[in-house]
């Protein structure tokens, strides 16, 4: 019976994931059609013919009625066709971001699960510690890093690593697996020092509270050593938090992924975004900005999900 | 497990002990001893040192900060030092258990039950088939279906299967002393009974000793043998609890026992301890106004059903108060009287049926209708129902502000004169609701419920988070009040004492139904219902309070 109850949360969920995509997509059709201005002369700009003003306003579909225009646009969606890019000749919206798609989220999950192991293990130290330089210390750096920027904390770490010990790449990206791995390091970490911050501070408190707490006490009283109290009740009882950190984090952690990119020199989406948004390429920024839109409703669901199996507690609410 | 050539000699010894604990002393020369196998309770109210006492003994005070200052614990000929982990790590769950009080928190909440269990056993207990073990200790605190609370989380268990949880627990490396501090605290009435006869049973099975914490003197003579009564961190009384109980000794112990409901007759003022004479008596009962016992409040087969529940949690019931009337809605956690008296106040709409105040309903008593007055609250939680920010004056004057048209000045004035009324010390009518004690913070909230000059009281549970002795003050209060008024009051209690003495009529709840309605003193000597019959049975008494003579 409990266990239903968790599923039929799941299934409210879902319900909500799937409304907020059903308004993404709406959204992202009416961004080209609300821009002031006729794309199609912005787009063709000197070479601007009637002619080729027509064809492309044909190729866009722009000629047809509003309503017309997003019965084609949803059954392009459905063929997982997102139009043809105006700026790269040749290639597809789709093809343009499976291109880039796997390195931003190869970036983006090695800077969560960096932050995430980083951000915990600091942050219970902290808590545990029974001296006081180490709680000092953790919160100290966690305010340090947390006021700089991220693109500070990039050319800092090429500075360091890359400049001076020269013993990892200042950027690029080879396009093969695993060679890959070494020139991504300094990116996730770049990526990965806000949300490893966050989540320490979150986890340090939730832990201090846990410990304050009487079944921990209770525990302590019945001559459980110190390790174990730790290890088994104090952390599950003050990571649960993370996954909500992480699930938040998901869309600011995309928009870093662009600035970090741009330092680094790696061709991710967000490369791509920038490039397509000084080329007008209006069907490439609506296509980044919808896959950029479901990735963050997929995590966040994800993550909610997560927490109906990870906190028995949820199944019942 | 027990050296042979200590039986006999005391298994813990505290002589002349004193503790500080944030600037205070709030231990001062405490000295008891327990001899193996014994039992001994630690009584007295909030504020006693009773659980500082019981923290010394389980090597956790420094764990809050306080030092030991002098004196000295002797366990089993060994003098316990706080703090020295290597000594302690020998005899905590090992020969000296906590069980510690009844509540949600005291298991892991994301750790099942057998996993919580399973550890336990495998650090105190190595060597033991650990699953075989875990049921064998649920067995021996008689949970039912032991295999199925293994796999359960704690939130999914009652707070009795929660408790005898905690009790396996510490039964787990099989100690030669347990402490319990309040282990029956929070519990239902029937509950807190299978639990003390638990208790009671292990100790004879198992030969362990215990040391208990309680602030009940009825339920300390259900399992122990010996008693100590504290008070400001001293010792006052100790003994037999046989003897204690029938013929105290000190001024304090006569007023613990003079302050129980059950001490005085019906409706007769409660016995209180002056603070400054150290005198025992009772106030003189207040004339009272005749009232025209006309009807204030009608409830019609009102039935509540909250959302997404599968049973109602008010089954239809049709109540009349008239004026000057005292109804009691007694039950345990769950029943339903709480629900019942918001739906008196208007708190909560019914989901069907109605309640007519002046022939109107509540939904048509809004803003600023005159009838609004007329009905008010006590609460439980006597902080949480005060705005932290604000003094008991501004509390009430609000109230008379809103309802006489007074001035802001005015209602200062005449706030001062309601606090007065119930006793509130001058001193503290300008002060902050922290800065109070909680039975000044409920006579505040009686006098901010006064102030409109309501005909109908509800007071829901007003006294049970009380200490024995501010509970008599605030019941005096009540029906002092009551009669000087001509109110009539709703009473709300787990607590069949307070209904017998507070109430002409009671309404005994069980699972949203009315199971039996009559007059007070009946309900309580010569129930019809079953269940009745058990609540009455399971509230602990003291069958022969010493007498006082009001």
């Amino acid at each position: 019976m409990k266990a239903r109850a968790g599923w039929s949360r799941v299934a409210r969920m879902s319900g909500q994931a799937v409304l907020t995509l059903a308004s993404i997509v709406v959204l992202v059709f009416l961004l080209v059609r609300l821009i002031p201005g006729d794309p199609v002369k912005v787009i063709l700009g000197v070479e601007y013919t009637p002619e080729k003003a027509a064809a492309l306003r044909a190729q866009l579909n722009l000629d047809k009625s509003i309503p017309e225009q997003f019965v084609a646009y949803i059954g392009g969606l459905l063929r997982g066709d997102l139009g043809q890019s105006t700026a790269q000749r040749g290639r597809s919206v789709t093809d343009v971001i499976a291109g880039a798609l796997p390195t931003t989220m190869s970036l983006v999950i090695a800077g969560i699960l960096l932050g995430v192991i980083v951000g915990t293990t600091l942050g219970l130290l902290a808590a545990i510690s029974t001296r006081r330089g180490v709680d000092v210390t953790v919160r100290t750096w966690g305010m340090l890093s947390f006021s700089v920027p991220t693109f500070l904390v990039a050319l800092l770490l090429i500075f360091v690593f890359a400049l001076s010990l020269r013993i990892l790449p200042a950027g690029g990206w080879p396009n093969a697996w695993p060679d890959n791995l070494l020139y991504l390091i300094l990116p996730a970490i770049a990526l990965s020092v806000h949300l490893a911050t966050a989540i320490s501070r979150t986890v340090r408190q939730g832990a201090i509270d846990t410990m304050g707490q009487q079944h921990m006490e209770a525990a302590f009283a019945r001559g459980l050593p110190p390790r174990l109290l730790n290890l088994r009740h104090v952390l599950p009882n003050s990571v649960l938090p993370v996954l909500t950190i992480v699930g938040i984090s998901f869309g600011t952690l995309l928009t870093g992924a662009i600035i970090v990119e741009a330092v680094f020199g790696i061709p991710g989406l967000g490369a791509e975004m920038t490039r397509a948004v000084g080329r007008r390429d209006y069907p490439v920024v609506q296509g980044i900005a919808l896959v950029t839109g479901v990735v963050v409703v997929l995590s966040s669901f994800v993550v909610e999900s997560l927490y109906t199996f990870v906190d028995p507690r949820a199944r019942t609410l | 497990m027990t050296t042979e050539s200590s039986v006999g000699s005391p298994l813990l010894e505290v002589q002349g002990l004193h503790v500080r604990l944030g600037g205070r002393e709030v231990i001062d020369d405490v000295s008891f001893s327990i001899k193996r196998g014994d039992s001994l309770a630690l009584v007295g109210e909030s504020g006693s040192g009773k659980t500082v006492t019981a923290r010394v003994v389980t090597g956790l005070i420094d764990r809050i900060g306080g030092v030991v200052t002098s004196g000295r614990v002797v366990f089993d000929g060994q003098e316990l030092r706080q703090g020295d982990n290597q000594q302690w790590a020998a005899i905590r769950g090992r020969r000296m258990a906590l069980v510690p009080q009844a509540s949600l928190s005291s298991l892991d909440p994301v750790m099942r039950v057998g996993k919580q269990l399973a550890e336990t056993v495998s650090v105190l207990d190595a060597g033991a088939d650990v699953r075989p073990r875990s049921l064998e200790l649920l067995e021996q605190v008689h949970m039912p279906r032991p295999q199925e609370v293994l796999r359960a989380f704690p939130h999914e268990l009652s707070g009795g299967m929660r408790q005898r949880v905690m009790i396996a627990l510490a039964l787990a490396g099989r100690p030669e002393l347990i402490v319990a501090d309040e282990p029956t605290t929070a519990l239902d009435v029937t509950v807190q009974a299978g639990i003390l006869r638990l208790l009671g049973e292990l100790r004879r099975e198992t030969g362990m000793t215990l040391l208990m914490i309680a602030h009940d003197l009825a339920v300390v003579g259900l399992v122990s043998d010996e008693v100590a009564v504290m008070r400001s961190g001293r010792l006052l009384e100790s003994g037999a609890t046989a003897t204690v109980l029938s013929t105290p000794e000190h001024a304090y112990t006569k007023a613990l026992l003079a302050a129980r409901p059950e001490a005085s007759k019906p409706g007769a003022p409660l016995a209180v301890l002056d603070r400054e004479t150290g005198e025992l008596r009772a106030p003189a009962a207040l004339p009272s106004v005749a009232t025209d016992g006309a009807v204030v409040l009608t409830v019609k087969d009102a039935t509540v059903t909250y959302r997404h529940a599968s049973s109602p949690a008010l089954a239809p019931v049709s109540l009349d108060i008239q004026a000057g009337a005292s109804i009691g809605l007694v039950g345990e956690s769950g029943s339903g009287k709480t629900t019942l008296g918001r739906v008196i106040v208007g708190a909560l709409r019914p989901t069907t049926g109605e309640v007519l105040v002046h022939g109107k309903t509540w939904q048509e008593v809004r803003g600023r209708n005159p009838i609004r007055r007329d009905v008010q609250m006590i609460f439980q939680d006597p902080y949480g129902s005060l705005t932290p920010w604000r003094t008991p004056r501004q509390a009430v004057a609000e109230v008379l502000q809103r309802w006489r048209g007074l001035s802001r000045s005015a209602s200062l004035a005449q706030a001062g004169d309601l606090l007065d009324e119930v006793g509130l010390p001058r001193l503290t009518f300008d002060k902050l609701p922290r800065q109070l004690s909680g039975g000044q913070c409920q006579r505040v909230g009686i006098a901010r419920a006064l102030a409109s000059e309501p005909r109908l009281i509800v007071a829901d549970e007003p006294t049970s988070s009380l200490d024995i002795s501010a509970q008599a003050q605030i019941l005096n209060l009540l029906m002092s009040l009551r009669a000087s008024h001509g109110l009539s009051l709703v009473l709300i209690s787990h607590d069949l004492s307070v209904i017998r003495h507070m109430t002409d009529t009671a309404l005994v709840m069980k699972n949203g139904v009315v199971v039996e309605r009559g007059p007070s003193t009946k309900l309580f000597t010569d129930p019809d219902d079953e269940y009745t019959r058990q609540l009455v049975a399971a509230t602990p008494v003291l069958d022969s309070v010493p007498g006082v003579t009001p």
